[in-house]
């Protein structure tokens, strides 16, 4: 879940994501599920040139799998704060203790 | 590299793979990724799928072209970077600290 | 009855033949039984296990004298009551199997749905403007395909039931045309255009079909005769007239489908056109090589025979598009019974139906604690509100867990007021789930399928390896991994260490985690325990444990000189190490940071960021050490220097007597961070020795501490004398030396008349320098500059501006 609490952060800002096929599609992040799938709006491809057939699209869903890079706002990240999530993530308990 | 291949047993220290990976938090570290490409970068978060945040990330393609005429191969590396950046998991190959002698 | 499957003698009896061929209908009940009793006791079979109930010759037959008061046996006039043609229409998605049954009810009508489905459209397509009319007579096919076939505004058409209905039902379809249609329809004759076939007056419906259409023949058995095959040919061989050949093709044109929207209607007609006669008579052969109709309309079949080749080669050409048509339509008729049939189930779930749904989904993705599966969005969300909403007051890390994440948000957004109401009612689903961890899966009640329990970190186990056999797999491997042990630690002995550190910090950042989730969860309001003491007293040990793991692993309490350098140090030279500091020291007492911060001044020089930090003679520094000097001045100094600032002077005597003594002070004193520890040490002394300690409620100091103080000064100042420009950056890098002058001031202001002397002359130099430089650099940088001397002149009563140049 912490990747997807993360992205939910970003909704809103400007994102480009890298596909496996190399396409990158540059937009706004609209939303985003545990599957990490993505839409964007206001999209752009980075190579518009090599990539003519997106041209007319203003909008995407992308499945989760398909992505290979997010690149990000770095100014939209907490660093620290990430690295906290991350390191309780990662010592959660394999069986959560009962309160 | 050849080095981190050696298993350093701690006493009582049961670990598990991810747990070295943790130890990398907020270090810069190395990821081979499938299609020959390599980053390096910080690693600001991880998750169980090696999903990663990297922060000033510099990625490395290697690109081996046949030069036509002489049918040499020619290995070509490409260099992007990025201030931040999400790689998804299902590409990486390894993770490792960047050597230390470069450090 | 020569049925062997069950394997019993299926010799015949004796029947002759001729009641064989007589048909089934021509054997009465009787003769049937008597054959088989006769049968059944020649062969010693009972029959009447497999066809006839011998207990229905017991049924008494008497008593069903009010039968016919009952019932009627008035067969003739059972008048409309039953007639269901018309409800039947009602029920579209039905209305296929209907009209067979229908069909067997009345014998004048056509005997055959395929047939009439053929023909149907053919003449539809001669009289345009009825043929949605005539479509809808099929029954299953409203006028619009939009309009619900369950509510169908078409009547029933005539052109199935013949001149069955009475003529209101035909309304607006009276015309000539529509009269030969039916008639031609019913008579089940071709499709061909014809005069002669414009009026069949030798087949009156009635007499047309003398059997129920379910064993009826096939439609090819219907044909035209021999002449019309023989004109029909001549037409489409010799004539190419369009009209006529237009008109062929209408006919044998594919079937209208009046759902369909008029383009798709004629689409495929271009494409008709182009058959030609070679094939035509292709098809014709093709068709010629089928079996041959059953001959079993002994009435008609005379007549009809010699059509046939002519109506095989009309329906070659038509089969194709029919077949294209029929695709279509069935998809058609298919989506809109799907429509209806979900339609059917419109408003059967209530909204609270669909928000228990919801609720169960959802379950699966919020827990009780936003904090521990959304922690980064809920923090974050958080730290942006703050920002935002500067009047809502700091975030505090002491909030009550859960619920103040709730909480703010909900004030925050009204509109996830319904997630927060969800969120609680599904409190108690998922904790009732995690009571089950056990389980690898886990179906809710009403919960669209199941919820699995495993994650990456709780994975289904597929092996059980016992942990007797991992003991002996661990006293085998010793051995040889004793040897493999102690190659790495000595090759590898500063990655080892490294790792090692790297491993210290991850644990002191989960206890410290760890203690600030309790710090959180500290609220009463979040805790519903009736034994609060208890729970105190649990919240304390656990504290206590947590702040005395992470004391542990940062190793201060190590001797010193044990390893090549301290591993708190160790710590410190990792980024994240310096990051955590201010984190731990919220958890520490006054003796730890006190402790603390002499293992740091007593292994000062150790520190990367002061031994990486001074630069050679061109002063360049490699920039990441810069940036880690940065983060050890925003980090680690801050809460060291708020220390300092409430130590009374014994303390900071201590401190920088041990500077003094455990490091090479002309060294340290090259770097910012040594520098900006003795000006912490220099200003504290001085804010005491002139009595700002009572304000924080610390006694004066006493003479004895001053005459210290005064021996560590002076001890400080003779080993730096003549060094002192050393501790300023080259020119060259553009580095702020303001660091520098601050030291210096600090030196100055506790400095005697003699040493303010040596200072003004050792530092004249560089004062006139940056005075020279800050002249020609523009207005706001210049004022910087002069602003650090300043700093320095100031201490010592002087300004820049008296400094002739």
């Amino acid at each position: 879940m912490l990747f997807y609490s993360f992205f939910k952060t970003l909704i809103g800002q400007q994102v480009t994501v890298e596909l496996k096929n190399d396409l990158a599609i540059t937009g706004i992040l609209v939303s985003v599920d545990q599957f990490l799938n993505i839409k964007l709006d206001d999209i752009h491809v980075v190579e518009e040139q090599k990539y003519p057939h997106m041209m007319a699209v203003k909008n995407c869903f992308i499945r989760g799998s398909v992505v290979r890079y997010v690149k990000l706002p770095a100014s939209a990240v907490d660093t620290a704060l990430l690295q906290d999530a991350a390191r309780r993530e990662a010592q959660q308990p394999t069986v959560p203790a009962p309160r | 590299m050849t080095e981190e291949a050696v298993p350093v047993v701690e006493p009582n220290a049961v670990e598990e793979p991810l747990d070295l990976v943790r130890l990398s938090l907020d270090e810069r570290i190395y990821v081979k990724l499938r299609g020959d490409r390599e980053l390096r970068g910080k690693l600001h978060a991880y998750d169980g799928h090696l999903n990663m945040i990297l922060g000033d990330v510099e990625e490395t393609i290697t690109v081996v072209e046949i030069n036509e005429e002489t049918e040499e191969e020619v290995i070509r590396t490409i260099k992007n970077t990025a201030e931040m950046l999400f790689v998804r998991g299902d590409g990486v190959i390894l993770v490792s600290p960047p050597s230390r002698t470069g450090a | 009855m020569s049925d062997s499957y069950f394997g019993f003698d299926t010799t015949m009896p004796p029947l002759n033949s001729d009641q064989l061929t007589a048909g089934t209908a021509e054997i009465t009940e009787d003769e049937l039984s008597k054959n088989f009793e006769a049968f059944a006791l020649e062969s010693g079979q009972d029959f009447g296990v497999y066809g006839y109930d011998p207990l229905a010759d017991q049924l008494v037959e008497t008593g069903d004298d009010y039968n016919e008061e009952t019932f009627g046996n008035d067969i003739t006039n059972i008048g409309d009551d039953f007639d269901f043609t018309q409800s039947n229409a009602k029920i579209a998605d039905t209305i296929q199997k209907e009209e067979k049954i229908y069909v067997d009810r009345r014998e004048n009508v056509p005997s055959d749905n395929n047939e009439l489905i053929r023909q149907r459209p053919l003449f539809s397509n001669l009289w345009d403007d009825q043929a949605g009319i005539a479509v809808n007579g099929n029954g299953s096919y409203p006028n619009d395909p939009t309009t619900s076939p369950l509510m169908p505004e078409s009547p029933i058409s005539p052109s199935i039931w013949g001149s069955y209905h009475p003529p209101s039902t035909r309304k607006g379809l009276a015309s000539n045309n529509r009269q030969e249609f039916i008639q031609f329809s019913a008579m089940n004759l071709t499709n061909l255009h014809h005069p002669s076939y414009e009026n069949p007056p030798n087949y009156p419906p009635s007499q047309i079909s003398p059997l129920p259409p379910g064993f009826g023949p096939p439609p090819v058995a219907r044909v035209p005769t021999l002449e019309e095959i023989e004109k029909q040919l001549q037409r489409q061989a010799g004539q190419s007239s369009t009209i006529e050949n237009h008109q062929l093709q209408r006919q044998a044109g594919p079937p209208p489908q009046s759902q369909l929207p008029p383009p798709m209607h004629n689409s495929p007609l271009p494409e008709k056109r182009m058959l030609s006669l070679a094939e035509v008579e292709a098809a014709l052969l093709g068709m010629n090589s089928r079996p041959p109709p059953l001959p079993i309309y002994g009435q008609t079949e005379g007549v009809y025979r010699e059509q046939e080749t002519a109506f095989l080669e009309q329906e070659a050409a038509i089969r194709e598009q029919e077949t294209l048509y029929y695709e279509r339509e069935r998809k058609l008729r298919e989506k809109q019974r799907k429509l209806t049939d979900m339609a059917k189930y419109n408003g059967l779930m209530t909204q609270n139906d669909k928000d228990y749904i919801n609720r169960i989904q959802i379950s699966q993705l919020v827990t009780d604690d936003p904090y521990s599966d959304d922690f980064y969005y809920q923090v974050y969300t958080a730290i942006r509100n703050r920002q935002t909403q500067s009047q809502m007051g700091p975030f505090s890390p002491n909030a009550s867990g859960g619920g103040a994440g709730q909480e703010r948000r909900h004030r925050n957004r009204g509109s996830e007021s319904g997630m927060l109401k969800m969120q609680q009612q599904v409190l108690r689903i998922v904790n009732d789930a995690r009571r089950k961890p056990k389980s690898t899966q886990l179906s809710l009640e009403g919960a669209l399928g199941k919820i699995a329990l495993n994650s990456v970190r709780n994975p289904r186990q597929l092996l059980q390896v016992s942990a007797k056999h991992t003991d002996t797999l661990q006293t085998h491997a010793s051995p040889s991994g004793g040897t493999h042990h102690k190659v790495p630690s000595i090759t590898l002995h500063g990655i080892v260490d490294h790792r090692k550190v790297l491993r210290s910090i991850e644990n002191i950042y989960s206890a410290v985690l760890g203690l600030e989730e309790l710090r959180r969860n500290q609220h009463p309001q979040s805790r519903q325990y009736s034994d609060q003491e208890r729970e105190d007293k649990w919240l304390q040990e656990k504290y206590t444990e947590l702040a005395r793991k992470m004391w542990e692993e940062l190793h201060v309490t190590d001797p010193i000189g044990i390893s090549f350098q301290h591993p708190f140090i160790s710590i410190l030279s990792v980024s994240k190490g310096k990051k955590v500091i201010p984190r731990v020291l919220r958890h520490c007492n006054q003796d730890q940071i006190g402790a603390m911060i002499r293992i740091l001044v007593a292994n000062f020089e150790t520190l990367d960021v002061c031994k990486a930090a001074i630069g050679g003679s061109n002063g360049n520094i490699k920039q990441s050490i810069l940036d880690e000097v940065e983060l050890f001045m925003n980090t680690v100094v801050p809460p060291l220097l708020q220390f300092v600032a409430e130590a009374p002077l014994k303390i900071v005597i201590g401190l920088l007597t041990l500077f003094i003594e455990r490091n090479n002070i002309i060294w340290v004193a090259k770097s910012k961070v040594g520098l900006a520890f003795l000006t912490m040490f220099l200003s504290r002394a001085e804010i005491l020795k002139q009595g700002g300690g009572a304000m924080q409620g610390l006694p004066p100091p006493e003479d004895r501490e001053i005459m210290q103080w005064q021996e560590s000064y002076n001890r400080l100042f003779s080993q730096l004398q003549n060094y002192f420009l050393s501790s300023f950056p080259p020119f060259t890098s553009n580095i702020d030396d303001m660091y520098v002058w601050q030291f210096l001031a600090a030196m100055a202001v506790g400095a005697s008349m003699e040493q303010q002397h040596v200072l003004v002359t050792e530092i004249r130099e560089r004062v006139l320098e940056t005075v020279v430089q800050a002249s020609r650099m523009p207005h706001d940088k210049a004022a910087h500059k002069i602003t650090n001397v300043n700093l320095f002149l100031h201490a010592l009563g002087l300004d820049a501006s008296q400094l002739k140049i």
